[in-house]
């Protein structure tokens, strides 16, 4: 048995080398990506590189804002700030709860906001989430956050990313990359993208044959909304749930939108947190064509008028808290 | 749990660990608890169901040896009870609503009312594979080829061994039960040649059928918006992805028990290097199509029988074959297209051989087995379509649709290089994951055209310093190339 040991351990000795060996040298060939396990993106679509790295100087802040592309193109920071509420936009690409919570945790060492709005699109409840992690693991220093974030989601490809992130940090730091710019896109300050495009690149034809799914959430984001909802609680802040607008075919296109409304209506009344769904606000008046720039995005139209509509709601809420509080 | 799992590489060290520490007396009992511990990772309640089994099998083996081989009457009242109660526990979960749709279908047919309610109850893993497997000992303890069980937990053992409990291969227990009495040293050879098999089946689940489901997933759930080639490419791909998805899982249950010291069948002979659909069948699944020759086709008579009659069982073995797959018509025409091919074959024997002898075949063997296999392959490939589709209406379509619209895909592929991009890219797949699948492919194949010509390919013949990188470099390959989200096997719904 002995000679069996040493045996795995030799050969697992060598897996390590070639492994390593392999990933380092795909990696400096820049081909890396050709891998189908294994992704890494520095600097692309989202901007996370530039947000990632201004969440860890933002201070004194009244809301923070969490979760997909849906939020980091919904919610504009300026028209927050215009009515008094300094705000980040914490939104990452496809960022489902489990790696929210991750960001979460890490963002309350340093900063405690005021209030959170958080997601509840759909999608990002029945994800894995593997993309989130790429994109987080890709742009950020590997700190206990980004292992985490690999460790929970237990997939191979986030593990190859993690390494292939340390072994290029190893001779490129994080702080050294530039985000790379995209024409129909500005990044603003505070975590927001605003889009350029003000036709919908979706036309009708398309938007009628969106492909239909049924929703189903994921035990991992469902319990992962759960620590989200306890670490608000511990640290004495206020959580509201939002579901930010899409089309109205894109809505069309969950063949149980009844169930999904009722499963987050049910997970906001058991923990006691407020839920907007501004797919179903009939004073929200979204033009397809023209307030998106495809069928799950806002345009800067669509921005302003959904962010007039928030800012209402927020208010209310805001001065219904100040005034509970002051009794 | 699956072998592809991160579960089952911590699970599995610890329960060969142990096992080979602990006293020879206790090491029946370790496997029992590591077998209902595998397969309650998948639910823990349906575990009664084969504790029920068991109990059943274990007291009908017992009662049956009870009488003398010639008072065989006196046997058989147990052998039913084993036949029905297993049978039946099949019905409940597995064709109880086959048959009250069907029938609910009848009676709108004729306009009669019937409201039967359908059982929302999820299939058992693996129930076709202990099923059999237990039928098969009582039937043997009934004929007196082997004698009962009388060690509960030994059969207990048999029953749900874990390498071959969900997946097969379908022991025997001629085979299997007395290996489970045996006392297995510690064999570095053994260990190790079990493990490189585990190495292969995984690579075999991993990087090639993992790596085609996707594509062929996109074809065969959208068959309507393909023709031609498409139809084509996602067919072979789910023929290389059916025989590596399940001959990988074979390699890694055979491969965990020799580990052990315990030898399972062979279930899976490279079947793709037949050269008749009856070698076919001598070369896939192999413990399940010996089960029916030695539980079915030979009690209703095998070959020594008038012709018609012949014809006739071989046509219902492969129909129960199609149907023990799956409660769905699919299946059925499945199993009926490999019992026509077979009839067909036997019809045609004399004939084929006539025209191969005219044509010169003959004299040139290797084109002759070449175009034999060929054939083989794409009427395998053709009862496959079948085997995959959702629906009959959707197996039809592709079947009428896979040889329309080649014109345009080959002006396409010849006139156009986007054209060709798009073409691999209708898989729903990067050219890259496209490459890979046809890379993998044909790895496999050379792997398995060295096996069939036996001819060493082993890493042994490198010295010592070399394999070990060589391993470690399979090992980083797998895990570069695998897919591990964990997919299941497509036999445990079986």
């Amino acid at each position: 048995m002995k000679k069996l040991f040493i045996r795995i351990l030799l050969v697992f000795s060598a897996f390590v080398i070639i492994y390593l060996g392999a990933l380092t040298l795909l990696l400096i060939l820049g081909h890396v990506n050709k891998l189908p396990n294994a992704k890494y993106k520095v600097g692309g679509y989202g901007y996370t590189l530039l947000r990632l790295d201004e969440a860890k100087k933002v201070k004194e802040l009244d809301v923070l804002i969490l979760g997909s592309s849906h939020v980091y193109r919904a919610f504009d920071t300026r028209i927050l700030e215009k009515h008094g509420f300094k705000s980040f936009n914490y939104g990452t690409s496809a960022q489902p709860p489990y790696v929210t919570y991750f960001l979460l945790r890490d963002f309350l060492k340093r900063e405690k906001p005021k209030h959170i709005v958080m997601d509840l699109y759909w999608s990002m409840l029945q994800k894995t989430g593997v993309e989130a992690g790429v994109d987080i693991i890709s742009n950020s220093e590997i700190n206990e956050t980004a292992i985490d974030i690999a460790r929970e989601s237990d997939d191979i490809m986030l593990y190859n990313t993690l390494l292939i992130s340390y072994i290029r940090q190893l001779y490129k730091p994080i702080s050294t990359d530039e985000q790379k710019d995209f024409k129909n896109d500005q990044y603003v300050q505070n975590g927001f993208v605003e889009s350029f495009i003000k036709q919908n690149a979706d036309d009708s034809l398309k938007l009628a044959s969106l492909k239909k799914i049924t929703f189903k959430p994921a035990d991992i984001q469902v319990n992962s909304v759960k620590k989200i909802v306890k670490l608000c609680k511990e640290n004495n802040i206020d959580l509201t749930f939002v579901v930010t607008p899409v089309t109205r075919e894109k809505k069309e296109t969950v063949l149980n939108y009844n169930e999904y409304s009722r499963f987050i209506n049910q997970l906001a009344q058991e923990n006691n947190i407020r839920l907007i769904d501004y797919n179903q606000r009939p004073d929200l008046e979204l033009n397809s064509q023209t307030d998106f720039y495809d069928a799950s995005h806002l345009n800067q139209s669509g921005v302003v008028k959904f962010n007039k509509v928030f800012i209402n709601d927020f208010i209310k809420l805001y001065n219904g808290k100040l005034a509970n509080s002051d009794k | 749990m699956l072998f592809n799992s991160f579960e089952f590489l911590l699970f599995f060290p610890t329960v060969v660990g142990l096992y080979f520490l602990l006293p020879y007396r206790f090491r029946w009992l370790l496997l029992l608890v590591a077998s209902y511990t595998f397969y309650m990772f998948w639910r823990v309640d349906y575990a009664i169901i084969l504790v029920i089994s068991t109990l059943i099998d274990y007291t009908c083996g017992i009662m049956m040896d009870r009488y003398p081989e010639e008072e065989r009457e006196r046997r058989k009242p147990w052998l039913w009870l084993s036949l029905l109660s297993n049978l039946g526990i099949l019905f409940t979960f597995k064709y109880y609503n086959f048959f009250n749709g069907a029938a609910s279908d009848l009676a709108d047919l004729m306009g009669v009312s019937y409201a039967a309610p359908a059982f929302e109850l999820l299939l058992p893993m693996g129930i076709s594979f202990y099923t059999f497997q237990t039928m098969s000992y009582s039937i043997d303890v009934y004929y007196g080829r082997i004698k009962a069980e009388k060690h509960l937990g030994i059969f207990a053992l048999f029953v749900t061994f874990f390498p071959q409990l969900v997946a097969g291969p379908i022991e025997r227990a001629g085979n299997l039960l007395g290996q489970l009495r045996q006392k297995h040293d510690f064999d570095y050879d053994r260990v190790t040649s079990g493990l490189k098999l585990m190495a292969w089946g995984l690579f075999k689940k991993v990087v090639v059928a993992d790596r085609l489901a996707p594509m062929v997933n996109t074809v065969y759930n959208n068959p309507t918006e393909y023709e031609g080639i498409p139809l084509i490419t996602a067919t072979v791909f789910f023929a290389f992805q059916i025989y590596c998805d399940f001959s990988g899982y074979s390699d890694m249950a055979i491969g965990a028990a020799r580990v052990m010291g315990f030898d399972l069948m062979e279930n899976f002979r490279r079947p793709y290097f037949s050269k008749s659909i009856k070698e076919f069948w001598g070369r896939w699944h192999i413990s399940l199509s010996t089960w029916f020759r030695d539980y079915l086709y030979i009690p209703l008579g095998g070959n020594r029988v008038v012709k018609w009659r012949w014809y006739y069982n071989i046509f219902v073995v492969f129909l129960v074959s199609g149907f023990w797959h799956g409660a769905n018509w699919t299946f059925l025409v499945w199993g009926a297209l490999h019992g026509i091919y077979q009839v067909f074959g036997e019809v045609t024997k004399d004939q084929r051989n006539g025209l191969a002898k005219r044509f010169g075949l003959t004299k040139a063997s290797s084109m002759e087995s070449i175009l034999q296999m060929v054939t083989t392959f794409t009427v395998v490939c053709l009862a496959w379509v079948f085997f995959r589709a959702n629906t009959i209406g959707d197996a039809w379509y592709i079947s009428t649709h896979m040889f329309t619209g080649l014109e345009e895909s080959v002006r396409t592929i010849v006139f156009n290089i986007e054209g060709l991009r798009e073409e691999w890219l209708i898989l729903g797949r990067s050219t890259i994951f496209f490459a890979l699948g046809i890379l993998a492919i044909m790895v496999l194949l050379v792997i398995d055209w060295f096996r069939e010509k036996n001819m060493n390919i082993s890493l042994e013949v490198l010295p010592s310093s070399i394999r070990v990188f060589a391993y470690g470099a399979v090992i980083a390959f797998i895990l570069l190339f695998g897919r591990f989200d964990e997919t299941e096997f497509i036999y445990f719904q079986f």
